[in-house]
């Protein structure tokens, strides 16, 4: 099978993952933080070398600053949640996935607005935008590093410095961005930094990143224990206690650490490059294609990570997909992928789209096999129809 | 008894006290923090056989934040 949808999580998992989660449920399994003996120690060790190697990734102040979450929407949750209350207000861009979307919007209930200030291919207009949604009362900005759908990247580092100089708070969704595009949170206005374990980290699901980069810090959405402060009925003020009550996902952690070590000795400037030379060439191919319909410019790693929406003429975007599974053995997503808002912005939201997103176990071959087949598809379009609708 | 035992809230904390003794080379071992030396808190400490002084001296130069010192009977 070709697995395209690394977008929605990525596809294989480096072995040393696979044995890391293995390892830790058969040797190390007990809960970290919470005891003192051998085994609880070890498990210790073992989240406490994934915050370090994290903070080292994304040049974070220090172990501490790097909090596990269930995913990078939990993350999202936190900071949004945990910040905005009564009369504030938040700027959000127009490519966001409901992770950011969703909050805003149940957090309305609570007298808590926002504003979308639009994507453009021209980052100027893009600040622009941003600048000009910001009213007295914004407290936080989120916006994703680059589209899920799309791929296009946003201008966060203009963005973060935009709201630094206006004094609000800048959150970054770095879901499809973190593990392939280098983020340091050094010197860097950027406050939080949110993103999946189980994406471009190669970590299993059921993992998260929050990076805390300020000194605003966000109500704690959950309370219980933390393995300290035990007799203090009010939740620990201290990070990364502060958001981590509960049990955490040891054999999901050991997995994200050996993640980050796989990007880590990759470097992520290497896995762009590659992962980037892929996109171009099926990128081009594609639109050689006729009857192939993509939306943006040509994905150059200045512009977009490896993520590529189409479709074909006279196909729905699930219909290509389900041909794309049935006949050729290639997964891909189609639909709104979480992100009506993005899809609106480029006007798919009816048809939505076909996304291809590439790993570091893709490579050539898949690319122009996937490209033969797209082809097919386009040629026999009215009989593969049926298949799509075949049980 | 002199001290020999540095007490941290949280067993991240204690880690990264750890590795910064480490680099200074100062060993030292975590080890939960005993029960009556606790202070409406459960918490890790570390134990420091040797160079104990210096040792707080690194941590309050590192900034890191310790909630208290104490002797324990280390065998």
């Amino acid at each position: 099978m070709i697995y395209f949808d690394n977008g929605a999580t990525t596809f294989p998992k480096p072995r040393a993952v696979v044995n890391a989660v293995d390892k830790t449920l058969r040797y190390y399994g007990a809960n970290p933080g919470r005891s003192g003996h051998n085994m609880s120690l070890k498990a210790s060790e073992i989240m406490y070398e994934c915050r370090k190697n994290a903070a080292e990734l994304f040049n974070a102040e220090s172990p501490e600053k790097i909090i596990f979450t269930y995913n990078c929407t939990a993350a999202l949750n936190y900071v949004i949640k945990g910040l905005l209350k009564e009369g504030d207000h938040a700027v959000i861009s127009s490519l966001e996935h409901n992770a950011v979307l969703r909050p805003l919007e149940s957090l309305k209930e609570n007298g808590v607005e926002y504003s979308i200030a639009d994507y453009s291919p021209d980052d100027e207009e893009t600040i622009n935008n941003f600048r000009n949604a910001i009213r007295p009362n914004t407290k936080l900005v989120v916006c994703t590093h680059a589209s899920n759908v799309f791929g296009v990247k946003l201008p966060v580092e203009r963005i973060a410095a935009l709201c630094r100089i206006h004094g609000v708070l800048f959150c970054v969704d770095a879901a499809q961005t973190a593990g392939v595009v280098p983020i340091s949170l050094k010197d860097s206005c950027i406050d939080f930094l949110c993103t999946a374990g189980h994406k471009g980290l190669y970590g299993p699901m059921g993992t998260g990143i929050l990076v805390i980069n300020s000194e605003t810090l966000p109500e704690s959405l959950i309370q219980g224990g933390t393995g300290s402060f035990s007799s203090d009925r009010k939740q620990p003020a201290i990070l990364p206690d502060r958001y981590e009550s509960g049990t955490p996902n040891l054999p999901g952690i050991a997995g994200l650490n050996e993640g980050i070590k796989f990007v880590m000795n990759r470097t992520e400037r290497n896995i762009e490059s590659y992962e980037s030379e892929l996109a171009v060439r099926l990128y081009h191919k594609l639109k050689n294609i006729p009857g192939v319909i993509l939306y943006t410019d040509s994905p150059e790693t200045h512009r977009s990570v490896p993520v590529i929406s189409f479709n074909i003429e006279g196909l729905d975007s699930e219909e290509t997909s389900e041909i794309l599974n049935k006949r050729f053995n290639i997964a891909v997503r189609a639909g709104l992928h979480c992100a009506p808002l993005a899809h609106e912005f480029f006007g798919t939201q009816n048809s939505g789209t076909v996304r291809a997103v590439l790993s570091v176990f893709s490579n050539y071959e898949q690319v122009d096999y996937f490209i033969s087949s797209i082809r097919t598809i386009n040629k026999f379009k009215k009989e593969l129809k049926k298949v799509a609708i075949d049980i | 008894m002199e001290n020999n035992l540095i007490m941290f809230n949280s067993v991240t904390l204690a880690m990264r006290a750890r590795d910064i003794l480490g680099i200074n080379n100062v060993f030292s071992r975590l080890i939960r923090t005993p029960m009556n030396l606790k202070n409406r808190s459960c918490g890790y400490s570390l134990l420091v056989n040797s160079d104990f002084e210096k040792a707080v001296e690194i941590l309050s130069r590192n900034g890191i934040a310790y909630i208290g010192t104490a002797a324990v009977d280390a065998e």
